[in-house]
């Protein structure tokens, strides 16, 4: 449990099946590539925006397939898209020096911290112990984990790197390792992946997206919402997605075998309460990182205030950095150079992954894409319930396309205020069930910068992550268009679900 | 003599109100010799007989008037035109046409130095200050590729983009056939630039991602053909 490493080994395949996909995969790829990159331009799109469509669709292909190692379709991705002309060589290098980079790397010192003081194992015995008895509700544990730390901790990533250790150790107590992974270790990253993304949108508060699509709607329609509005309406759809999947995960998309229900630690729960005796009181190291902890947590909770008492604002990355100086300090630190575990192979991954969905967006491809979805649809002569689903249903699934929530929100809101406006409908009716979807990003494992630092774990793939991610879109969606057929009109937020465009 | 030159004094200071363009449209065909056929139409609102400078935001020549006012005139001055207006009170519409020079050309390397396009490639650009008092209400310019080029990137779009804005600030689409760029700014203040530089090139693609994509797959489904092949 001490000695977790996120090695940069790939997977092995484990079906024939599997085995076929990487064999396919690799001529899929280049063969989604030559289709895009032939086809008959669009009039909105310039050669660079369809030649980086293609690119980055060879690059799914592959990653999804996995016939290399992801980072290294990253390098080849990065390298395509500066010889098909679609970015200029700065931008694609610059993305190693992203926030999300940063964060990613600083996360991980942060968590060799925790895993080598034994405080990240202390944790997780006491939630075994206390709440983990049985693998469901050691997984329910985490949604309530996630939800209490959602309103009080606005930044994604924050909440991502301060779980991670958590995560990791629970997993590795019910048997699923990076070399060993099971569908409990699965359903804990994914649900935790769901949970830090979804309820998000429990609170107005809880992206600065949000805030961009209430600041749209207050200036294009004059209808101001209010914090309690929008909780009233998200919060329910939000929590009873997350207990669906809770349920549908381990049920239906990744069945936890009987055997892998209970803690596998040699010797039973008998053994994890007397691990969690046997550690005694916390010790000196344990308290030192208890404290640096404290310290980055402090921090991340209270960024709205940085610029009054500090006079600067000390972000997610640099509250990260702060404690990375506080661990690694000569003779009082916690931990050398070398004991930390950095993923590089990951942050390679994810410089690639943003490369790409960066050119998408600078290149003007993912605009274009969302306005020919928009535009080819003929809203006029159908009922306000169908309007409303594919309305939402673009405003959801669009993540897979932008790496950037707020972009999204610019470039979508707006559509839809002004589309539900020539309809005739009370643009907030639209505008306001699309705004809570702004967050779900949980496709792919970079619509968003949790789920690049959970998939570092390497215990599931791209295409688990894409069918965990889409079943939560889904039912997401289903619970949004139940309740604009009912409490959404009850509480005037919607009109009768059957209503005809005037 | 003081009676008659305060009313003059105050009518003179009561109708120095700047002139302001309300509206500024220019549609640019570009021809494939690197010129560029322009029409632009404004409405201007301005003092009777006043003269009003109107930068065009290309090298340009040969200004005629296509539709206008009576009494409305128009003087060549460089990359601009003067406007005279005609005695009767605004605002005016009219359109006027010139020949943009320059409007598509090879990027010029200076010696010694890296090219930073391909050889092939073209640039299309526009560049235009603002320098009247009054903002302009609408401006936009449409520049039109001739047949057969397309826009491979858009390098410069000035103003940028504010975060209110949903609309970026030039659009790609098409009209007759041909590849149309649009440069939009609303409430162009005195000193803002409006400008756009566009890279096009030919829109038919090289055969060799075709021809290097098929052998790299060819090769790949050889060499790693035990991946699927069962052990014996």
């Amino acid at each position: 449990m001490e000695k977790m490493v996120l090695s940069s080994k790939t997977r092995e395949a484990q079906s024939p099946t599997e085995r076929w996909m990487r064999y396919l995969g690799f001529p899929g790829g280049i063969l989604l590539f030559l289709i895009l990159y032939y086809l008959p331009a669009g009039a909105g799109l310039s050669g660079a925006a369809q030649t980086g469509t293609a690119c980055f669709a060879l690059a799914l292909v592959w990653w999804v397939t996995e016939p290399f190692p992801t980072y290294v379709t990253s390098l080849i991705l990065m390298f395509l898209l500066l010889v098909t002309r679609t970015s200029p060589a700065k931008p694609i290098m610059d993305v190693l020096g992203m926030e999300v980079i940063w964060l990613n790397l600083l996360a991980f010192i942060l968590s060799s911290m925790l895993v080598k003081t034994r405080l990240a194992k202390r944790m997780a015995l006491w939630l075994i112990i206390k709440f983990g008895r049985k693998a469901s509700w050691a997984l329910l544990a985490f949604v309530i984990l996630q939800l209490a730390l959602a309103p009080l901790i606005p930044a994604t990533a924050a909440r991502c790197v301060m779980t991670l250790p958590l995560i990791i150790v629970v997993g590795t107590i019910y048997g699923s390792t990076e070399q060993t992974p099971n569908a409990f270790g699965k359903n804990l990253l994914l649900l935790n992946l769901a949970g830090i993304s979804v309820l998000t949108s429990v609170t107005m508060t809880g992206s600065s997206a949000n805030l961009v699509a209430v600041g749209f709607i207050q200036s294009m329609t004059g209808h101001r919402v209010y914090y309690m509005d929008w909780m009233v309406a998200g919060a329910p759809i939000a929590i009873l997605t997350m207990l669906i999947m809770w349920f549908v995960g381990r049920k239906f998309l990744f069945p936890i075998a009987p055997e892998d229900q209970l803690p596998k630690v040699e010797g039973g729960l008998e053994l994890v309460e007397q691990q969690h005796k046997a550690m005694g009181g916390f010790s000196f190291q344990e308290k030192k990182a208890l404290v640096i902890f404290g310290v980055v947590l402090f921090l991340w909770m209270t960024d709205i205030f940085h610029m009054r008492w500090f006079g600067v604002e000390i972000s997610a990355p640099f509250a990260a950095l702060v404690g990375a100086v506080l661990v690694l300090f000569p003779r009082y630190g916690v931990l050398q150079w070398s004991e930390a575990d950095i993923p590089w192979h990951l942050l390679i991954f994810s410089a690639g992954a943003y490369a790409g969905g960066l050119a998408l967006e600078d290149t003007g491809a993912a605009e274009w894409g969302v306005r020919t979805l928009f535009g080819g649809m003929n809203l006029k002569s159908i009922p306000f319930g169908a309007a409303f689903t594919i309305i939402t249903a673009v405003m959801m699934y669009s993540h897979l396309l932008t790496t950037s929530k707020t972009v999204r929100t610019i470039i979508l809101i707006p559509i839809i205020i002004t589309m539900s406006k020539a309809l005739g409908w009370d643009p907030v009716s639209m505008a306001l069930p699309a705004a809570l979807c702004i967050d779900w990003v949980v496709g792919l494992p970079i619509s968003g910068k949790p789920n690049v630092i959970l998939f570092s774990t390497n215990q599931y793939t791209v295409g688990d992550n894409f069918k965990y991610g889409m079943v939560t879109c889904t039912v997401g969606m289903v619970l949004l268009v139940i309740s604009a057929a009912t409490w959404f009109h009850w509480i005037g937020i919607t009109p009768s679900f059957w209503a005809m465009p005037k | 003599m003081s009676r008659l030159i305060l009313p003059l004094l105050l009518g003179a200071a009561l109708s120095a109100a700047p002139a302001e363009i309300r509206q500024y449209a220019t549609r640019v065909d570009i021809l494939p010799d690197g010129s560029g056929k322009a029409t632009a139409t404004l409405t201007v609102a301005g003092d009777p007989l006043e003269t009003v400078e109107i930068p065009v935001g290309f090298k340009a020549r040969g200004y005629a008037l296509a539709e206008g006012p009576q009494g409305l005139r128009l003087e060549p001055h460089g990359s601009a035109v003067k406007v005279i207006l005609p005695a009767a009170p605004g605002p005016h519409t009219f359109t006027f046409t010139f020949t943009a020079l320059d409007a598509f050309i090879p990027e010029a390397v200076p010696e010694g130095e890296k090219a930073k396009l391909p050889a092939n490639s073209r640039v299309v650009r526009h560049a235009f200050v603002q320098t009247f008092e009054a903002p302009i209400g609408a401006y936009s310019v449409e520049a039109a590729l001739p047949a057969g080029y397309r826009f491979q990137a858009i390098k410069e779009a000035l103003p940028k983009v504010r975060k209110t804005e949903s609309e970026p600030r030039v659009r790609l689409g098409a009209a007759g056939g041909r590849q149309t760029a649009t440069l939009r700014v609303n409430n162009l203040k005195q000193g803002d630039a409006a400008a756009m530089t566009l890279e096009a090139m030919s829109s038919s693609r090289s055969p060799l991602w075709f021809v290097a994509g098929l052998v790299i797959a060819g090769l790949y489904l050889f060499l790693f053909r035990d991946m699927v092949q069962t052990r014996r």
